[in-house]
């Protein structure tokens, strides 16, 4: 009888029949970079733009989507399901890197042999690194579960507050450590990170802890840590001496023919569904609503610009108007050049009525082309989208786009290496950054934005805003916000500097008055408001609290 | 002098009754029948013999030495044979809590689920569904049995356990349906029984002198009511409501509704009248199409005013017909059907055709042996769609068609990306799902010695279905889809199960009656699918669009599961003096789901029974016995690999779940992939037990017309087959499946009927029933309370609440003043807005102001069914209730709340009677253009009082006279007509149209039968 009874599972293989292939194990470690979706998105652009003052949330209503709480932050509560999904997706991507990491310290020296089986570890502590990182920036206090943990199955005895933000931090930079020191400066395997990647990782991480504890009372100019800058030099060095370097045209960066290019220090790789054998495609299912409406088939319209962006984007003489950049809404039209001139990002970046979406005349932008304006405007965000008549990648009801994510892009590690050397007195070589990347902005206009020549202007910082660091960081700053426009870095950007509140409630005050063409908009940031040493980062999910009472705590300012 | 009078009773079909009492009148000298019906007696000669058996009219006979005695039923209650697992049993003899169910009502009913057309007739068995023609209704018994394994019952078809739905049998097939409730009359089904069990014996050949045919048919239309159909905004409504959301938010009415295509300040078009809180004016506006009278920028959209539930819906129409030929003698019986149902919903395009033939026949092989088999096979065909959500949220401005007449119009501007619910059922009209059922036993008897039966039982389940779905292109305005696809599916399922079984009946001196069982069965289920994605067709239609016609991308799937179960059991059914009654018995299961050290599982059950009329001898008490009852039965409805860790490949089946990756930047090809953990083992995963009491008390007095049933039981549920949420740090695979919580159950039942022939002629045939339970979950293991329903405080188990309960916030009206708001402590609180009730008094609202806000369990439930008969007509008329109903009515988002889901969709016109400055009596929150106090939130706000009372059915029914058949050589001719769901009483408080709808499923109709039955 219990012969007749025994079953064995067909499809499925048991735990360690599958820990005995350590290369799959790590394979699928990789491909959970890309498992993600607009409601998890792991590049988090909710977290690092809508959150910020480069972006409005956009789709069909504040009530679309439960990202509309990331924006005006005063209703926002542990209970979001949009935070809860993350926090549990992100873990689900460590589960993988950890189960690898278990494979590889089991089976790994027979099946691969020694050299390639450090390799692989080195590999795999990269992408928990680069999970945690994320996990760190949104949720900061975090329970560390590594392949120890999970080995010791304690991950239900592991508290959020174990270990502090500062020794997290450690952790996450111990992982990269190793890879840096056993990952080879060029893979065969053009997908996997190698040393220059965790060199540039590195120096995001001594970035981000130089400023502070990330909380406005303990963060900014007065709490910076000098041997953390100088770490960020260190490891920006390993990535200015690498074959890495800045793509020659700004609008190449973002289209699809130039992945992986000499710009691409990580990126998380995607393709299409006809090409790659799966049913929905490996695509970025991040951006699946970002597409803009009535261009695409499924485009759903969010991740649109705000008028403040726009704005910072206005030149006089070639540079930015720090002061008075806002006082007036400006945007430029199509063919009527006005004495008001821009940035060339500015066209590169955010898709305007009656400008070529993403250059392609064939496709100009109408007013038609948004989906809720009397909310969210009219600009959409052209930087995660390809052309339109390279054709679409499609399966209804939802669309995602064959575009890389890039994690770290040259361009972003040069710009942490200029804001480190400025808090460490090298001004000019930190200028010397900032002047190449906006003459690479300078040489950005005749391939893919031709049309909109006469309303660019762009110049080179003169030594004369290089002299104070106060007017330095300005430059920085701004200069950051301008290259790095809508990739998911500006909310991080402000409260690392410590000027997330500042900032954001100006915003706030000024957005709300946004007006298009007559049509008013943007008016639900009367609601806004940021609370500094609290805001910074966002609450620990109510389900993770609740599922063992007293086994995490809340974030500060938070309740249940 | 003394003779010896030897005897036979039989009944009135010639079948020798058992344990028939034969006393000599006046004296205590007596005996009792055998198992042939033989008695023999010595008494003095001249003396009368008193001949009572339960259940018929007593009798006094002369004595004489031959005497073959037919005794005459009065209470046919009693005599009703119940298959009570394996072996069959008078009622009278009965000492579980069994439910006979009335099959005859089934017969002319134009539901095709049998289950549905049971709801409130069985006291304790609780029914719901909607009102899809393929819809199968959901049968709980006794509660709420588990959390995450199987709630529903077992199901048993002459021998065969099934858990695939019923709607494809024949109804007209049904001799018999029984339900057994608690623990000893279920457990001899041991691990499958713990939700109860559900016997159904399908008829046998008719013994007559010819061949028996009948005929019966019925033609049913089906409709909306208003007491079915949602309230919904009309153009004029929907764009009032927009102005007046607007408007209240101090946003320009014009400027927000051009984002939905409309222009408001329009020369000419529909006149809306909205209130300027800020002036206290009501301002004109008149609406059209934004583009010349359009609403989109194409001008293909003409502005409209479209009722949505209209366009997808028609009048529905079903037809039934069953023929069946039967003939029996003592050598063999035989009985043939075909019955053919095809249903046709109020929902366009969707629809069940079914048709089963049967044939079921017994042969006698001579003296010791039977054979024997039960044969239906049957072919289903079925549309389902499920448009009614986006019917009701598209907004009336938008046309079924652009104005070309064909092409289907869809959303614009901010409108939610919904689909045109017509487009979706007419491109799905070709997805029919086929399948064919072949479901059926053999059997084999033997009787070697007497009392003593031998039997082996082979029985099939077979079912394989095939669906070739069509994904049709479209383009409406900016929504559309390029690529025409299919996906091809087929599923095999078989089980099988056999069983054998050794019965042995034996009387002892003193009346003492046995009934021995032993047995074994083996089952096995296993399970195929496979399905094939493909795409890019030159043609869109159902003959062209199959998978070697694609020029596009393929890909398939496809896998196999399945599960083995093996068991012993035995019985003894004890019977002294027809006074005590017991019954025992025991099943030990081995089920596949389990690991070795702990897959077998014994199930033990004990019940007593107590006639103790036969004791005291009142007149006016016909019968009455008491019976207690207490056993065990098991539940292993879980995941067929439960017990195992398992990691798959996924290539890409799903978008987000992916194991490959594009390690070498090939881009395309196939990529590197990988395995992924999908569930943690758990080697000692054990069965799920139930332990159920009960006590009861079956009565018949008043000379048989009045009689009824009490039961009380108590049921706990421990040990319970869980997969509960978990710790998110747990990560990917962390699910397990676990024994955790425990649960009691513990209820009544009441059921009692009247039945008299008048001396008028009338005839009245009354019966009622009514059932209650309560619920409550009594042990949840400490890591997965948090993945069950709580407050900040209290979990399932210290409030004592039932599985199934709401947290959530109390709503105390509405603020009148902003200033109120403002000092509610509560985020974004608005005039007008939800008021929550601060329930920990700290001055501010937080999720720590939650509490139970909505119970599962409705008070009581009930039911009442009133025939009558005079002369050729019948009225027959079925009332059904339940009372003390919480339901969460979700369809409030969209009838309370204009921004709550999809602000701009369509809503319920409840929201021109909304709060506002000038109306401030209102009770239904202000309107706006933003949800910005979240107030969608769980709220005693959606919490409503869904108790009711419909009228299920009312037939009405002429039989043509005797005389007249005679004539026409015919046995029976009946028409009648029948009305189904006709009226509705229900709470003043609830919203929503139908208390068993507060959501979007199929609508629930109402509908007009006309029927007839004829046999020759």
């Amino acid at each position: 009888c219990n012969d007749f009874l025994d079953y064995t599972p067909t499809g499925v293989v048991p735990e360690d029949k599958a820990f005995s292939y350590p290369e799959e194990m790590v394979n699928s470690a990789y491909s959970m970079l890309g498992d993600c979706w607009y409601s998890y998105p792991f590049n988090l652009w909710p977290y690092g733009d809508l959150a910020s003052d480069d972006c409005l949330k956009g789709g069909g209503g504040t009530g679309d989507t439960g990202y509309h709480d990331i924006e005006v932050w005063s209703s926002l509560t542990s209970s979001r399901g949009e935070l809860d999904e993350l926090w549990y997706r992100l873990y689900c991507a460590v589960s993988r890197c950890n189960r690898a990491l278990v494979s590889l310290q089991e089976y790994g020296e027979n099946a691969l042999g020694k050299s390639t089986t450090t390799q692989r570890e080195a590999e795999v502590r990269f992408l928990r690194a680069h999970f945690y990182f994320k996990l760190i920036s949104v949720f900061r206090q975090v329970p560390w579960i590594d392949e120890q943990v999970y080995k010791d199955k304690a991950t239900e005895k592991t508290s959020n507050t174990q270990y502090t933000y500062q020794q997290l931090c450690e952790k996450v930079i111990a992982d990269f450590q190793f890879a840096y020191d056993n990952l080879p400066e060029k893979q065969v395997d053009g997908g996997r990170p190698n040393k220059i990647a965790a060199a540039a990782y590195l120096a995001k991480c001594y970035l981000s802890l130089a400023w502070g504890d990330g909380y406005e009372s303990a963060d900014g100019v007065s709490h910076i840590n000098k041997d953390y800058m100088q770490k960020v030099v260190d490891y920006s060095d390993v990535v200015k001496n690498s074959n890495y370097d800045y793509l020659e045209d700004y609008g190449d960066i973002f289209l699809p023919e130039y992945k992986n290019s000499k710009e691409s220090i990580f990126a998380v790789q995607t393709s299409d569904y006809s090409a790659d054998h799966t049913r929905y495609g490996r695509a970025n299912w991040s951006n699946t609503l970002n597409g803009c409406w009535g261009i695409w088939s499924c485009g759903w319209d969010f991740h649109k610009p705000s008028q403040n962006l726009v704005n910072a984007f206005k030149t006089r003489n070639g540079l930015p108007e720090f002061k008075d950049y806002n006082d007036s809404d400006e945007y430029p039209i199509n063919g009527k050049p006005t004495e008001q001139k821009w940035d060339p990002r500015l066209f590169h970046t955010v898709g305007m009525p009656t400008f070529p979406y993403k250059y392609e005349s064939q496709y100009t932008l109408t007013k038609a082309n948004s989906r809720t304006p009397n909310t969210y405007g009219y600009y959409t965000s052209l930087k995660e989208v390809p052309q339109r008549s390279k054709g679409e990648t499609y399966n209804r009801p939802w669309q995602a786009f064959d575009m890389n994510d890039y994690v770290l892009r040259y361009t972003d590690v040069m710009l942490m290496r200029a804001e480190a050397l400025i808090e460490l007195d090298r001004l000019d070589e930190a200028r010397q950054i900032i002047n190449d990347i906006r003459q690479r902005a300078k040489n950005s206009i005749t391939k893919h934005i031709s049309y909109a020549a006469d309303q660019c202007e762009i110049a080179l910082y003169p030594a004369s805003y290089f002299q104070d660091k106060e007017t330095a960081r300005t430059c920085l700053r701004w200069e950051r916000r301008l290259e790095m426009g809508m990739e998911g870095s500006r909310f991080f950007d402000l409260r690392r500097w410590g000027i997330a509140s500042e900032t954001l409630n100006n915003y706030f005050k000024t957005e709300q008055n946004d007006v298009y063409d007559g049509q008013k908009y943007a008016e639900y940031y009367k609601d806004a408001h940021f609370t500094p040493d609290k805001n910074e980062f966002w609450p620990i999910p109510y389900n993770q609290l609740y599922y063992i009472p007293g086994l995490y705590e809340q974030n500060k300012g938070y309740d249940k | 002098q003394d003779i010896i009078v030897n005897g036979t009773v039989k009944d009135g079909t010639g079948e020798p009754l058992i344990g028939v009492s034969i006393v000599q009148k006046g004296t205590t000298n007596g005996t009792t029948t055998d198992l042939d019906g033989h008695f023999t007696l010595k008494v003095a000669q001249g003396s009368q013999l008193k001949i009572s058996y339960i259940g018929y009219a007593t009798m006094e006979v002369n004595a004489a030495p031959d005497l073959q005695i037919t005794m005459k039923e009065n209470a046919k209650e009693l005599n009703e044979v119940v298959v009570t697992g394996y072996t069959v049993q008078r009622k009278a003899d009965l000492t579980g809590s069994i439910a006979v169910v009335n099959t005859k009502d089934l017969k002319t009913t134009s539901d095709p689920d049998p289950m549905r057309a049971l709801q409130g007739k069985v006291p304790g068995m609780t029914v719901t569904g909607d009102g899809s023609p393929i819809g199968t209704g959901t049968v709980r018994i006794r509660g709420i049995g588990s959390f995450n394994s199987s709630q529903d019952p077992l199901f048993i078809i002459d021998g065969v356990p099934t858990n695939m739905s019923l709607n494809s049998l024949n109804m007209n097939d049904i001799e018999s349906m029984q339900v057994l409730k608690d623990a000893a009359s279920a457990s001899i089904y041991g691990s499958r029984a713990s939700n109860g069990v559900i016997i159904i014996t399908t008829k046998k050949g008719k013994k007559g002198d010819k061949v028996a045919v009948d005929f019966s048919m019925n033609l049913t239309t089906q409709f909306y009511t208003s007491q079915s159909k949602m309230k919904l905004c009309n153009t004029s409504d929907y764009l009032t409501a927009m102005a007046q959301a607007a408007l209240n938010d101090g946003l320009d009415p014009v400027a927000y509704a051009s984002n939905y295509g409309v222009n408001l300040n329009s020369s000419s078009g529909v006149p809306i009248t909205a209130y300027n809180p800020l002036t206290g004016e009501m301002i004109n506006y008149t609406a059209s199409g934004k583009y010349n009278g359009y609403i989109n920028a194409k001008e293909t959209m003409p502005f409209s005013d479209t009722d949505w539930v209209d366009a997808i819906s028609h009048t529905g129409f079903s037809q039934n017909y069953d023929l069946s030929l039967s003939h029996a003698t003592d050598k063999h019986s035989a009985m043939f059907s075909v019955g053919y149902k095809d249903v046709s919903g109020i929902l366009k395009y969707t629809s069940f055709k079914n048709i089963a033939a049967r044939l079921n026949t017994t042969w006698n092989l001579g003296k010791m042996v039977d054979v024997g088999e039960n044969l239906t096979v049957t072919n289903s065909s079925q549309v389902d769609c499920a448009p009614m959500e986006n019917a009701l949220k598209m907004p009336p401005i938008v046309p079924v068609y652009e104005k070309d007449g064909k092409t289907f119009a869809g959303p614009v501007g901010s409108m939610s990306d919904r689909e045109n619910p017509a487009r979706e059922q007419y491109d799905n009209r070709d997805n029919h799902l086929d399948y064919w059922r072949i479901f059926g036993n053999a059997y084999v008897e033997l009787k070697p010695v007497k009392g003593l039966t031998l039997k082996s039982n082979f029985g099939i389940d077979f079912k394989t279905s095939f669906i070739n779905a069509l994904t049709h292109t479209y383009q409406s305005d900016v929504v559309r889809n390029n690529i025409a696809k299919t996906t091809l599916s087929n599923n095999n399922e078989t089980n099988w199960v056999w069983s054998n079984t050794a019965t042995y009946q034996f009387n002892l001196p003193g009346d003492h009656r046995f009934n021995l069982l032993l047995g074994s069965e083996l089952s096995k289920q296993s399970d195929i699918d496979f399905s094939a994605y493909s795409e890019g067709y030159a043609l869109e239609s159902v003959e062209y669009m199959w998978p070697n016609a694609a020029t596009g991308t393929m890909s398939n799937s496809g896998a196999k599961f399945g599960y083995r179960l093996a068991s012993f059991f035995g019985k003894i059914d004890y019977n002294w003096a027809n006074i005590l009654l017991a019954s025992f018995t025991l099943r030990d299961d081995g089920s596949s789901r389990f690991g070795r050290n702990h897959r077998w599982g014994t199930f033990p059950a004990a019940s007593l029974g107590f006639r103790f009329s036969q004791l005291l001898h009142y007149n006016w008490l016909n019968d009455a016995k008491l019976r207690l009852s207490w056993g065990q039965t098991g539940n292993q409805a879980i995941d067929n690999n439960a017990q195992f860790g398992l990691y798959v490949v996924d290539y890409g089946l799903d978008r987000v779940t992916s194991t490959a990756y594009d390690l070498t930047l090939q881009g395309k090809g196939t990529f590197p992939s990988g395995f992924r953990a999908i569930q943690l083992a758990n080697p000692n995963l054990k069965w799920e037990a139930a332990t159920q009491y009960n006590i009861g008390l079956d009565f018949m007095t008043m000379g048989n017309t009045l009689y009824g049933s009490i039961d009380a039981y108590i049921k706990n549920v421990k040990d319970m087959l869980i997969n509960p949420a978990y710790l998110g740090a747990t990560g990917e695979g962390g699910n397990q499946w676990q024994n955790g919580p425990s649960l009691r159950n513990q209820g009544m039942e009441f059921a009692i009927g009247y039945r008299k022939a008048l001396d008028c002629g009338l005839q009245l045939d009354i019966n009622g029933n009514l059932s209650f339970f309560r619920n409550r979950v009594t042990y949840l293991p400490s890591t997965t309370t948090g993945a069950y329903a709580h407050t900040s405080t209290q979990d399932l188990v210290q409030s004592r609440k039932p599985y199934g309960s709401i947290v959530g916030y109390v709503v105390d009206g509405l603020f009148q003043t902003q200033e109120e708001a403002d000092a509610s402590g509560q985020p974004n609180a608005r005039m007008g807005g939800l008021k929550y009730k601060d329930l920990t008094q700290d001055g501010k609202i937080n999720s720590d102001d939650q509490t139970w806000i909505f119970n599962p369990v409705p008070s009581f439930s009930y039911g009442l069914n009133i025939g009558l008969a005079y002369k050729n007509f019948d009225l027959n008329m079925f009332w059904q209730g339940v009372a003390g109903q919480d339901v969460y009515n979700n369809q409030k988002f969209q009838t309370d709340f204009w921004a709550i889901t999809d602000p701009g969709s369509n809503k319920g016109s409840r929201l021109l009677g909304a709060w506002n400055t000038n109306n401030t009596s209102s009770s239904i929150p202000r309107l706006s253009t933003m949800n910005r106090a979240d107030e969608g939130r769980a709220s005693s706000y959606f919490v409503e009082n869904g108790s009711y009372i419909k009228l299920r059915s009312l037939q009405i029914g002429y039989r043509l006279p005797e005389a007249v058949l005679a004539k026409l050589h015919m046995s029976n001719v009946r028409f009648y007509i029948s009305g189904q769901n006709l009226l509705t009483i229900k709470s003043n408080s609830l919203t929503c149209s139908d208390p068993e709808n507060p959501n979007w499923n199929y609508p629930l109709s109402s509908s007009a039968t006309f029927g007839l039955q004829i046999g020759f």
